[in-house]
């Protein structure tokens, strides 16, 4: 397997955000263009997809980045690739591997099955740039809520989809990339820091002073499992130190942190 | 002069005081002598009309006329058209839709041509020769392009009887049949008995009641005596349903009505959770991928105010038995409710969604972990309000199934549907703890794996839908897991 790139996630991990005063890690133009690379091919596969031609995706299928290689397995389930085929690609478009060999049993047998596959092809359908940041956020979200990473990694996961901004050319879904965040990223503190009512305030046109906020935040967030998502360490914030740095010395009392009892009591979304 | 101008004004107030009753009682059903004109020329002919409350039907049939200097006049140019009215009465003025018909003659099922918007005003006067105190209805349509003119009213049946001594039947023109909760679309119909005694017949698919208990199920008769009868009706299934007053030997009255078998696509949301912002987003991607396949369909839905008044108002309109139902936030109650309507014909379901043991289940089912879907809190799709289980709603569709076949489809877009997938290391995490606590006491703790315990998806609908699409393990918000054109080529609208 190869290693890959930025939205890939790749092995090569330092702490998760920035130190104050760097550029966040996903903001680099390595990590952009990346995203810019990986937002693109997401929606010309499913431009050929949607119209019924299977090849682009089957193609995908060891592209660098997992989130393709992700979007391609479940495109090709969805016009009929077999359910065990699909779930060995599935699994593994796993940020912490690389791209498949070509030759892989798997592979082979997808780009056979998207090869004979006979269909005619339907007219061009419109995929935005917003229809494709919705589905790289919903892979994303998918791996964030369940996969058993650890929060680490969670967090590298997460930013890997705030690289898209710099793609995205309209205010709208820059606006949607920031109230996805707030999803999975305390939205209380958030709200409370930027003195806003509601999200809809706090996104305002484009995201900006949310996306401002995370990268000034990002140190402090620790992974509520119960709740799954990321929260603020007000405490650790109050003492400048990361949250990992800072519950070393100041271990969480019992029954508080990352594995308090869920705050919202619908086992998060399950 | 003086005095002739002093007593007008008191006079004519004292019309005024005494005219209320004309007002008040206004029943513009009967037959009528039409004259209008429109883009293609002038024309006569006849109208009927049919009033129950407020609400006027009618049909208009028409010759056009064209000059002939020979005659010196206006004759029937053989060119006919003909038109239906829908409107509402109010005060004296009468508004509504006016389509004209794409045949010759008549109403063609299923067809219809322009349909404009027609402002009608009436006036009133001293009795006709026929009894009626209207002594016409006349107005604009298709902007100033089209005039009518109603006159000579012959009050009675629409089918342009004279008023018979022996009774009247008020029906609406249309009927909805709802098998699996008849209650929902009931409608009025008040006979009118002279004679002393009556028989009302029944023809065609349709169920009379009184006081909300079944006189006359299906076609037959029914006794009735002098009086007014106020009596409900609801339609049982496709086909024209005629009701015949019959007194002394002869026939007194008559009405028609058509009545349909609804057919119901529902495409339902419910609880999205932390993902909320995906909800708009998809309910878009899912209504544009079926309803082009759904022409003709009137598409009734809630919006993004979650108001479900909007969809309790539309769902038992008579006038669209075809209908394409979109609820952004639906609880568990309105989901069942839809299902079990016995109409169902496609279903397209989104929400969060896993697999555990059903809860209450006896013993020996601990280990059947069976899919459900999660609903929403009424208008918050935030919120959840209760999980609904393949059982559940295999036993809601089961009129569905019987009323119109197989469902074309039923998209179960929620995680799990088709099994635990890659969620089976926490097979588990998310039964209702009181399940959970008697699983461990009944099979053992540790609780079984993946691996040991037995499933139930939505895969098990097989029986009851054409094409069935389940998830295994996650399904996708954003819908890019969904094949449009597979699931399109399920449906058979016309059915």
């Amino acid at each position: 397997m190869r290693p890959g790139p930025a939205l890939g996630a790749a092995l090569v991990l330092v702490v998760a955000g920035a130190a104050a005063g760097q550029e966040p890690w996903w903001e680099r133009p390595d990590a952009r263009a990346d995203a810019r690379r990986a937002l693109t091919l997401v929606r010309d596969v499913m431009t050929a997809t949607e119209r019924g031609d299977a090849r682009p995706a089957a193609a995908a299928l060891t592209d660098a980045s997992w989130v393709v290689r992700l979007f391609a397995a479940v495109r090709l389930e969805a016009l009929g690739l077999d359910r065990p085929t699909a779930r060995l690609l599935r699994d593994a478009a796993d940020p912490g591997r690389g791209a498949p060999e070509p030759g892989w049993d798997a592979v082979r047998k997808a780009r056979e099955f998207a090869a004979a596959l006979e269909v005619e092809l339907g007219p061009p359908p419109e995929v935005s740039e917003g229809d494709a940041l919705r589905i790289v956020c919903s892979v994303v979200t998918e791996r964030l809520r369940t996969a058993p990473d650890a929060p680490g990694r969670k967090q590298r996961v997460l930013e890997g989809a705030l690289a898209l901004r710099a793609a995205l050319g309209e205010a709208a879904d820059r606006a949607w990339l920031a109230s996805w965040l707030l999803a999975y990223v305390d939205p209380d503190a958030c709200l409370a820091d930027l003195r806003a009512r509601g999200v809809a305030q706090a996104v305002a046109e484009d995201g900006a002073k949310v996306f401002a906020w995370y990268a000034d935040n990002a140190r402090f967030l620790y992974w509520h499992a119960a709740d799954r998502r990321f929260l603020v360490d007000q405490e650790a914030r109050a003492a400048k130190a990361s949250s990992e740095e800072h519950r070393k010395r100041v271990p969480w009392p019992a029954g508080e942190g990352p594995d308090a009892p869920s705050r919202k009591g619908d086992q998060g979304g399950r | 002069m003086l005095r002739l101008r002093t007593l007008a004004w008191p006079l004519a107030a004292a019309a005024l005081l005494v005219a209320p009753s004309w007002a008040q009682s206004i029943d513009l059903t009967g037959s009528w002598t039409l004259a209008g004109n429109d883009a293609s020329g002038r024309y006569e002919g006849t109208a009927r009309l049919q009033q129950q409350g407020s609400r006027v039907t009618g049909t208009l049939e028409y010759e056009y006329q064209q000059w002939s200097w020979s005659a010196f006049g206006f004759r029937p140019s053989g060119r006919k058209g003909s038109a239906r009215l829908e409107g509402e009465l109010r005060g004296h003025s009468l508004s509504g839709q006016r389509i004209q018909d794409a045949g010759v003659a008549g109403v063609i099922a299923g067809g219809q041509g322009a349909s404009h918007r027609f402002q009608y005003s009436l006036a009133l006067g001293e009795a006709n020769e026929h009894g009626s105190r209207v002594r016409s209805v006349a107005g604009k349509y298709d902007g100033s392009r089209g005039r009518d003119r109603l006159t000579g009213h012959r009050p009675g049946p629409a089918d342009g009887g004279a008023a018979p001594a022996g009774g009247a039947i008020a029906l609406p023109p249309r009927l909805l049949a709802v098998p699996g909760a008849p209650q929902e679309a009931r409608q009025a119909v008040t006979v009118r008995v002279e004679a002393a005694q009556a028989t009302l017949v029944l023809a065609g698919p349709a169920r009379l009641l009184r006081g909300g208990a079944v006189v006359r199920d299906g076609p037959g008769e029914l006794a009735l005596q002098r009086g007014e009868h106020a009596l409900q009706i609801d339609g049982t299934g496709d086909g024209a349903v005629t009701l015949t007053l019959r007194a002394e030997g002869r026939e007194v009255a008559s009405a028609r009505s058509e009545s349909a078998v609804e057919r119901l696509y529902a495409l339902l949301f419910g609880y999205f959770g932390a993902e909320i912002n995906y909800l708009e987003g998809d309910l878009k991607k899912t209504v544009d991928g079926i309803a082009p396949s759904l022409p003709g369909y009137a598409r009734i839905e809630d919006g993004a105010s979650y108001d479900q008044s909007k969809i309790d108002r539309a769902i038992n309109d008579p006038a669209t038995p075809r209908k394409v139902l979109v609820d952004w936030c639906t609880t568990r109650e309105d989901f069942l409710r839809y299902l079990r309507r016995g109409t169902v014909r496609g279903l397209a379901w989104s929400s969060h969604g896993y697999m555990e043991p059903f809860p209450g289940c006896p013993d020996e089912e601990l280990d059947l972990f069976e899919s459900r879907i999660w609903s929403s809190v009424a208008g918050n799709p935030g919120s959840g309000d209760a999980k609904n289980f393949v059982r559940e709603v295999k036993d809601a569709l089961r009129t569905a199934v019987a009323t119109h076949g197989k469902l074309d489809f039923a998209l179960m877009h929620s995680c799990c549907t088709g099994g635990i997938g890659s969620y089976r290391d926490e097979l588990w995490n998310y039964t209702t703890p009181a399940t959970k606590e008697r699983a461990r006491r009944v099979l053992g703790d540790p609780l079984p794996d993946y691996r040991n315990v037995r499933y139930m998806p939505f895969d098990a609908l097989a029986d009851q839908v054409d094409h069935v699409v389940t998830y295994d393990g996650p399904s996708y918000f954003s819908m890019f897991d969904v094949n449009w054109p597979r699931l399109r080529r399920s449906i058979q609208a016309g059915r």
